[in-house]
């Protein structure tokens, strides 16, 4: 009984963190499909070396002369913002700037908008990496 | 009967000189009567050769028996010598191949065209993980201020 509530429990934190980001994700994979001119996606996985055991998987998506991807990125941020667990948002000059923070498991997802230069990040730790002495 | 991968660990500790006299007794058996895998061959022959009580060349009929030890030990010790290089070159090999690329799964589309040989974009994959380092220091101190 203990085992499947616990099952259950994972299974609704997956579902529920699978929706929390479900606008700006959407977005990451149709440019990851249909990758365009002008915009380089890098996908980082980093592994357990001794488990093979991902710790984390970051995206990083950059555009220049793509306003109009700017924008999208803006409203999808915006629309997740509500299941944030922590949003901090700035404007330095010309660059507007997102960080938003989900929690179980830890998302860093992050937005820069530069004139014509957009920047996206987003990556999921999925555990704690092993501190070397 | 042990899996290849206990058997594996076994023989590093043969190699190592760590096996007890029964666990020798097993790699013995085990290669004498498993299906030893083609890669593992060289080993095979060794265990055979150390199971049979390590016989000098059969063709040897020197009738100077002072001789004969000389050769026989001369012989044992380069045929020792032999197999344990063997060994350790295969699996030196062996452990080289399954060795984990922490960078697996890794890859980065630029202008239409996908590249997801970890070799090539190694230094690209560990630049964009330091910057998601900062990202991820900047978060934690989000975090932190949060209560969370």
């Amino acid at each position: 009984m203990k085992r499947l509530l616990i099952i259950c429990s994972l299974l609704i934190a997956g579902v529920t963190s699978s929706h929390a980001q479900e606008h700006i994700d959407a977005l990451l994979t149709r440019d990851i499909e249909g990758n365009r001119h002008g915009m380089t996606l890098r996908s980082a996985v980093k592994r357990d070396p001794e488990t093979g055991e991902i710790i984390k998987r970051v995206y990083e998506l950059s555009a220049i002369d793509h306003k109009s991807l700017a924008k999208e990125f803006i409203e999808a941020f915006k629309r997740d913002r509500e299941s944030a667990d922590v949003w901090d948002e700035s404007e330095n000059g010309s660059i507007y700037n997102v960080t938003a923070v989900w929690q179980n498991p830890k998302r860093v997802y992050s937005l820069a908008v530069g004139g014509s230069m957009v920047t996206v990040y987003a990556q999921t730790i999925y555990r704690e990496e092993k501190q070397s002495k | 009967m042990k899996h290849k991968d206990d058997i594996k660990k076994l023989v590093e500790r043969f190699l190592e000189g760590r096996t007890t006299n029964a666990e020798e007794h097993e790699l013995y058996e085990w290669f004498s009567t498993a299906d030893v895998p083609e890669e593992w061959s060289n080993l095979k022959r060794m265990f055979e050769w150390y199971a049979a009580g390590m016989p000098a060349d059969s063709n040897d009929t020197s009738q100077h028996k002072s001789h004969k030890i000389g050769t026989r030990w001369v012989s044992w010790a380069v045929g020792v010598a032999a197999m344990v290089a063997i060994a350790v070159l295969i699996f030196r090999d062996y452990s080289t191949k399954t060795e984990i690329d922490i960078y697996e799964g890794s890859f980065i589309v630029a202008e239409g065209v996908r590249y997801d040989d970890t070799a090539l974009i190694e230094q690209e994959i560990e630049a964009v993980l330091l910057r998601a380092d900062a990202l991820e220091r900047k978060a934690d101190t989000l975090l932190a201020w949060a209560n969370l």
